[in-house]
């Protein structure tokens, strides 16, 4: 239960116990017939309701007369309700226009209304004129909440005339119950709840807009101030997005994919035909529907294709363009023999410069790289076991960064199980996702993936707070237990593994974003050619608790 | 009444990567909630007033102990065709649309949460902010502009499939008969069979598995199948309970009378 729940029941508790003894006094004064103030007031009123209703207030009533007469009246009052709802649609008071409601719908509230249960199998608003709600269902809110007052007066009654033959009159109890406890307490009510400005109108119902639609009417024109593309209207390609904010694309290299409204490149199914052996209209492909990436290399320094038959693009002279078989990978109108560009987008690129996203603009056939070209094991600079395959242990080439107890290396002995560290789909990184609540809701928090073997050995449940050591540093995690890592036999040697993935640190939007930084686990070793740091195989050392 | 829209999910193709998780709460605008320790990667533990979508994961193991299989299932509203919600609800909120779909109208909605108990997946969950219950639409406004529900949209591996429920059934059949050539003996359809449990589940699913696998309910029942019994029990006691009073003024009876 939430704190706004316990607190109401709480006052409403109070309030209830803080009103018995002077409420309560009230009522017995009000049905042993003793003054109590209000009878002065309304007395005449009472009076003229017997007279008009033709009750003899003076005359008692036995059990089966008081029993006899409730149960008409209630009967009369579930008849009245049910009528009303099944002719409402003829009856005043009714601006909506709301027809009869449904037989079983109207007997069910009448039912339900005549018996104090006030069950409301409806929308009200939507279903009831105003004055079937006013007649029908707030009369019986009354009445049917008297005749329970009533009976149990009579019951009272009952058990304290040890001797009489009476139990009092139906009708007059009804009556006071109404005129003296009731009605005071609903105006008293009422005006508490005009006081807060609550609506009540016997008006038809308004029609409110909620939502103001916004339109954002600039026309997109090019250079020449000619109109490209009206508002709304998708671009052809993504060479067309500009800068300035009036343009939007999802992902560039799909630009133009849906050239107008209602057309998708990529349903097309045009099979080859004729020079476009390379069926252009067969579906689509980034960016710009090209085929063939770098196809300035299909033809020679002049322009003309290499091949007659494999031929892709060519340099039209009379148009002064590239043209042919696909879609130009190259400046369009650069001519074969342009010079290389001092500036704009292909800087460095000229004529003869096919590749273009290189920025010398040449193909290349090997990358440097510095542990040399054939391929050599090595066991990583933190491994259980020595390696198996060749004398040297480890590269002799690697980047060792030297910076001290930062840096320092642990041995199977102290650090006997394997740890790799990586990513979870949920999370793309860490300084983002974790700053993405519906992102990091997915997980619970940092944990470490252990193996039920390994979490059986050293006493760990799924969902124990661990803590995981290596020279370096140590970090708290909790434990998922799974049958997804199985240890390794290495040597002869069983070893275990722990995996811990890395997203968590001290920033994040929510609790489950924010935890210890497994990095720091991580030795600062990385590869000789690109630096790429080691975290996939180290050692460390595991124990339940974080004390 | 317009063919039967459903949702067909094939656990057999799911990655868990629960981008329909992401994709129903953002375009549902659901609110982000703290999640609970489940013992695994699922969370949240249930479905909620802001979850209608929830990738349950699950590690089967053998008889010795051994993992056979790491199940992930993404689990959403049934939209039965017999809907538990639906028949429970005292004030027509719940609705069934012309696609076939089981909705609740937030407007006359008044927050009885006899829904919540009534279903028997767990689904409709009660949203304390506003007073009403909440489930799963198949994405009403999408679907009603011809767009398809967002989860089935974002799911990368189409193991979730929407479409009318005649065509995936034709599919789902075909993928089932594919699955046991390849050996996995076990795959069965949940939901699927018009004739079976509830008439017919219009979101089914392609287990792996036996039901139970996956949390599932064998044969998922309503619970107002309890009503005629347990109407009469209460007549029943209503009766013994007069009786009884009856017996206990007995001794006023030649007090009593007109």
């Amino acid at each position: 239960m939430t704190a706004n729940g316990t607190i109401q029941l709480l006052f409403y508790l109070v309030v209830l116990l803080a009103l018995a003894k002077p409420l309560g006094a009230y009522m017995a004064r009000v049905y042993e017939g003793r003054p109590f103030g209000l009878d002065h007031a309304l007395g005449w009123l009472e009076r003229l309701i017997y007279r008009l209703a033709g009750v003899r207030p003076g005359e008692e009533m036995g059990w089966r007369t008081y029993a006899i007469a409730m149960l008409v009246f209630n009967a009369a009052g579930l008849l009245v309700v049910y009528g009303l709802q099944r002719v409402q649609g003829v009856l005043p008071l009714n601006p909506q226009g709301f027809g009869a409601v449904s037989a079983d719908s109207s007997f069910n509230t009448a039912a339900s209304f005549a018996t104090n249960t006030n069950w409301q199998g409806y929308g009200g608003e939507s279903t009831m004129s105003y004055l079937t709600q006013m007649v029908g269902l707030t009369v019986q809110n009354f009445v049917s909440a008297a005749t329970g007052m009533a009976v149990l007066v009579a019951l009272i009654r009952g058990f304290t005339r040890r001797t009489a033959q009476t139990i009092g009159n139906f009708w007059v109890d009804l009556t006071r119950t109404t005129l003296y406890i009731l009605l005071p307490l609903s105006i008293a009510l009422a005006l508490a709840l005009v006081s807060q400005g609550v609506v009540q109108t016997f008006g038809a119902y308004p029609k409110v807009s909620v939502v103001q639609p916004t339109q954002y009417d600039e026309p997109i024109t090019d250079k020449d101030g000619k109109l490209q593309y009206k508002t709304g209207e998708p671009m052809k390609t993504f060479a067309h997005l500009r800068d300035d904010g009036l343009t939007a694309c999802g992902n560039w290299i799909y630009g133009g994919i849906y050239p107008e409204e209602g057309k998708n490149l990529a349903l097309r199914r045009e099979k080859a035909k004729g020079g476009d052996y390379l069926a252009h209209g067969w579906g689509f492909v980034w960016p710009a529907n090209r085929r063939i990436l770098y196809n300035r290399a299909s033809a020679n320094a002049a322009g003309k294709p290499w091949s007659e038959k494999k031929k892709l693009i060519w340099w039209d002279a009379e148009q002064k363009k590239w043209v042919g078989n696909d879609v130009p990978d190259f400046p369009g109108t650069m001519a074969p023999d342009a010079p290389r560009q001092k500036e704009g987008a292909f800087k460095g690129i000229g004529g003869l410069d096919a590749f273009i996203m290189n920025p010398h603009g040449k193909g290349q056939l090997f990358a440097s790289i510095v542990d040399g070209a054939f391929p050599e094991h090595y066991e990583p600079f933190e491994s259980p076991t020595k390696n198996l395959l060749s004398k040297v242990n480890n590269n002799p080439v690697a980047k060792v960064y030297n910076i001290g107890d930062l840096n320092k290396l642990g041995t199977p002995d102290k650090y006997p199980y394997v740890l790799t560290t990586y990513r979870l789909t949920e999370h793309h990184a860490a300084g983002m996702s974790r700053h993405v609540p519906w992102l990091s809701e997915l997980f619970f928090g940092h944990f470490a993936e252990i193996g039920s073997e390994m979490a059986k050995e050293l006493g760990i449940q799924n969902g124990d707070m661990i803590t995981v050591e290596t020279p370096r540093a140590r970090i708290k995690v909790q434990a998922l237990v799974t049958e997804r890592i199985k240890p390794f036999v290495i040597d002869g040697k069983k070893v275990y593994q722990v995996g811990i993935p890395w997203h968590w640190g001290y920033q994040g939007v929510m609790r489950s974003a924010r935890g210890d930084i497994t990095n720091d686990l991580v030795a600062s070793l990385g590869d000789p050619t690109t630096f790429i740091q080691e975290s996939k195989a180290l050692l460390c050392n595991v124990r339940k608790g974080v004390a | 009444m317009a063919r039967t829209l459903a949702m067909f999910t094939d656990v057999s193709l799911c990655i868990g990567c629960r981008a329909c998780q992401v994709a129903c709460k953002q375009w549902n605008q659901l609110a982000p909630e703290e999640p609970e320790w489940t013992g695994s990667y699922q969370n949240h533990p249930h479905f909620t007033d802001k979850s209608f979508r929830l990738v349950r994961f699950f590690e089967e193991t053998d008889a010795q102990g051994q993992m056979k299989q790491w199940h992930m299932m993404s689990d959403v509203c049934k939209h039965c065709a017999q809907a538990g919600c639906l028949e429970a609800c005292p004030t027509g909120a719940i609705y069934r649309t012309e696609y076939g779909t089981v909705n609740i109208n937030q407007d006359i909605c008044n927050g009885c949460r006899y829904c919540v108990s009534a279903c028997p997946f767990g689904v409709v969950a009660f949203n304390h902010d506003t007073g009403t219950a909440t489930k799963c639409t198949f994405c009403n406004d999408r679907i009603h502009n011809g767009l398809g529900p967002a989860c089935a949209k974002a799911c990368p591996t189409e193991s979730i499939r929407f479409g009318f429920r005649d065509d995936l059934a034709v599919k789902a059949k075909q993928r089932v008969e594919e699955l046991h050539k390849l050996g996995y003996k076990d795959a069965q359809l949940y939901g699927e069979d018009k004739d079976g449990p509830l008439g017919g589940l219009n979101a089914f699913f392609l287990l792996l598995g036996k039901p139970s696998v996956y949390g599932l309910p064998e044969k998922p029942k309503l619970p107002q199948r309890n009503v005629i019994i347990d109407s009469l029990l209460s007549i029943g006691s209503a009766l013994l309970v007069g009786l009884g009073a009856l017996m206990a003024f007995r001794d006023r009876n030649g007090r009593g009378g007109a």
